[in-house]
C-alpha cells in the first residue's frame, strides 16, 4: 500500500511522499463521514479503510470523542405519524440545535420496542413482543441491518435479548434466549438460545 | 561524551544536528530528548561536535523542530495552568503553516519521533482535509486516482449521504 513514489509526483507543491502509516493517522483523526467518502481517494486508502486493525483504532479513537448522537425509538405510543421509525439526531453539544440526520422507517410497523442496548457504538433495537424484529444499526455510517427472524417464545412472548462481543473472535453478537415449547402448565419444557453473529464489520 | 542522563532537564549540554542540506542546528540536550531518535543516539554517545546527521529532514522543517523542541523542553513538568495555556498558544500558532510546510513536519516528526509534534501535524492535516471532495484530496496528497468511474461511482453509492457536502465544492465524487 503505497501513495506514490516520489519520483511520480505530478505536482511540484505536494513535495513529499506521506508513507502510510501517516495517512492512517491522519484518516484517524478524521469524522466518520470523511472517512466514508475518501474511500474513493484511491485503492490503497478505500484497502486501508478497510482492514479490521483501521476500525478497531477508529473505534478506539472514537470512545475517547463525547457521543454526540441521539436515538430515538418510535412506536404507536408516540404521536401518529411518526410511528414505528428510528431517529437519528445528531448533537454537537450544549447549546447547539439538535439535528435530525438520520431516520430508517421498519416495514412492519412497531408498538412497543424494548430497551435498546447498545455495544462498541452499534445500537441494538428490538420490538418487545416475541418474534420480534431485531435491527442493530451503526449511526456513524447510518447502516441499519434486520436480523433474520428468531423463534417464537412460548412463555410469556417478552423479547430477552443480550447483545455483546465475543472476546475470541471478536465478533458481535446477538443472543436471544426463549422457551421453545411447554406442556400446558409449565412442567415439561425445553429452554433455547439463538444466537446471531454479525459481519465484523457490522 | 553525553552520557545518558536521567534527569535532562538539568542537563546543560547542547546537542548539535545537521539537516540534510548541511545546516547546523543546536538545541539543549533536554530538547534533542523529545526526539526518540535523538535521544537514541544521545544515550549510544553518537551526539558530537560534528553534529548528529539528519539525512532525510531538509534545514527548513528541522529549524521549526528544533524551535518546538526547545520551547516544550523548557516547560516539560509541573505546568501550571498559564503555562499550559500558554504552550497551546504556542502550539497553535507554531502549526500555522502552508501545507507543504505542514507535509514537511508530518513526515520530519515521524522519522525523528517527535510524538507532542507529531500529534499536532496529523491533527492540523486532518482538520484540513475533513470537509474537502476525494478529488481535492487527491490534489493535496500527489494521489492518482486509481479507480475506474464505475468502481468510484459503486463506492459513492455505498454511502451516498457522506458525500452530501454542505460548502460548496468543485466537484462531490
Amino acid at each position: 500500500m503505497m501513495l506514490l513514489p516520489p519520483a511520480k509526483r505530478r505536482r511540484k507543491s505536494a513535495a513529499v511522499y506521506i508513507p502510510d502509516d501517516i495517512s492512517e493517522q491522519v484518516l484517524l483523526r478524521l469524522p466518520v463521514k470523511s472517512i466514508l467518502r475518501f474511500r474513493t481517494v484511491c485503492k490503497s486508502w478505500r484497502a486501508m479503510i478497510a482492514e479490521p486493525r483501521f476500525v478497531r483504532l477508529q473505534l478506539q479513537m472514537s470512545e475517547s470523542r463525547r457521543p454526540s448522537m441521539l436515538i430515538l425509538l418510535l412506536g404507536n405510543m408516540d404521536p401518529h405519524g411518526w410511528m414505528d421509525r428510528i431517529r437519528f439526531i445528531g448533537y454537537l453539544g450544549y447549546g447547539k440545535v439538535a439535528q435530525l440526520v438520520h431516520e430508517r422507517v421498519c416495514s412492519s410497523g412497531v408498538a412497543v420496542w424494548t430497551r435498546p442496548l447498545q455495544c462498541d457504538g452499534l445500537i441494538l433495537a428490538a420490538t418487545a413482543w416475541s418474534p420480534s424484529d431485531i435491527y442493530v444499526c451503526n449511526p456513524a455510517t447510518r447502516e441499519f441491518f434486520e436480523l433474520p427472524a428468531v423463534t417464537p417464545d412460548v412463555l410469556d412472548g417478552f423479547q430477552k435479548v443480550g447483545f455483546g462481543v465475543d472476546p475470541w473472535t471478536v465478533e458481535h453478537k446477538v443472543v436471544q434466549c426463549l422457551m421453545r415449547d411447554s406442556n400446558k402448565d409449565f412442567t415439561s419444557y425445553s429452554n433455547g438460545c439463538e444466537v446471531f453473529t454479525l459481519g465484523s464489520r457490522a | 561524551m553525553a552520557a545518558a542522563t536521567d534527569d535532562a532537564g538539568d542537563s546543560n549540554e547542547m546537542i548539535r544536528v545537521v539537516s540534510s542540506d548541511g545546516e547546523h542546528f543546536e538545541m539543549p540536550e533536554a530538547a534533542a530528548n523529545l526526539s526518540l531518535v535523538l535521544r537514541h543516539m544521545i544515550e549510544d554517545d553518537c551526539a558530537d561536535a560534528a553534529g548528529i546527521p539528519l539525512a532525510v529532514v531538509a534545514a527548513k522543517p528541522l529549524a521549526k523542530i528544533v524551535d518546538y523542541c526547545t520551547k516544550h523542553a523548557a516547560k516539560s513538568s509541573g505546568l501550571t495552568i498559564e503555562e499550559a495555556e500558554e504552550l497551546k498558544r504556542f502550539d497553535a500558532e507554531f502549526i500555522e503553516v502552508d501545507t507543504d510546510m505542514l507535509y514537511d513536519l508530518l513526515v520530519a516528526a515521524d522519522f525523528m519521533g517527535v510524538e507532542g509534534l507529531s500529534k499536532l501535524a496529523v491533527q492540523r492535516t486532518a482538520d484540513l482535509i475533513k470537509g474537502k471532495t476525494p478529488e481535492q484530496n487527491r490534489e493535496t496528497f500527489g494521489i492518482v486516482n486509481d479507480f475506474t468511474p464505475e468502481e468510484e461511482e459503486e463506492i459513492c453509492k455505498e454511502n451516498e449521504w457522506a458525500f452530501q457536502i454542505t460548502k460548496p465544492p468543485s466537484r462531490l465524487c
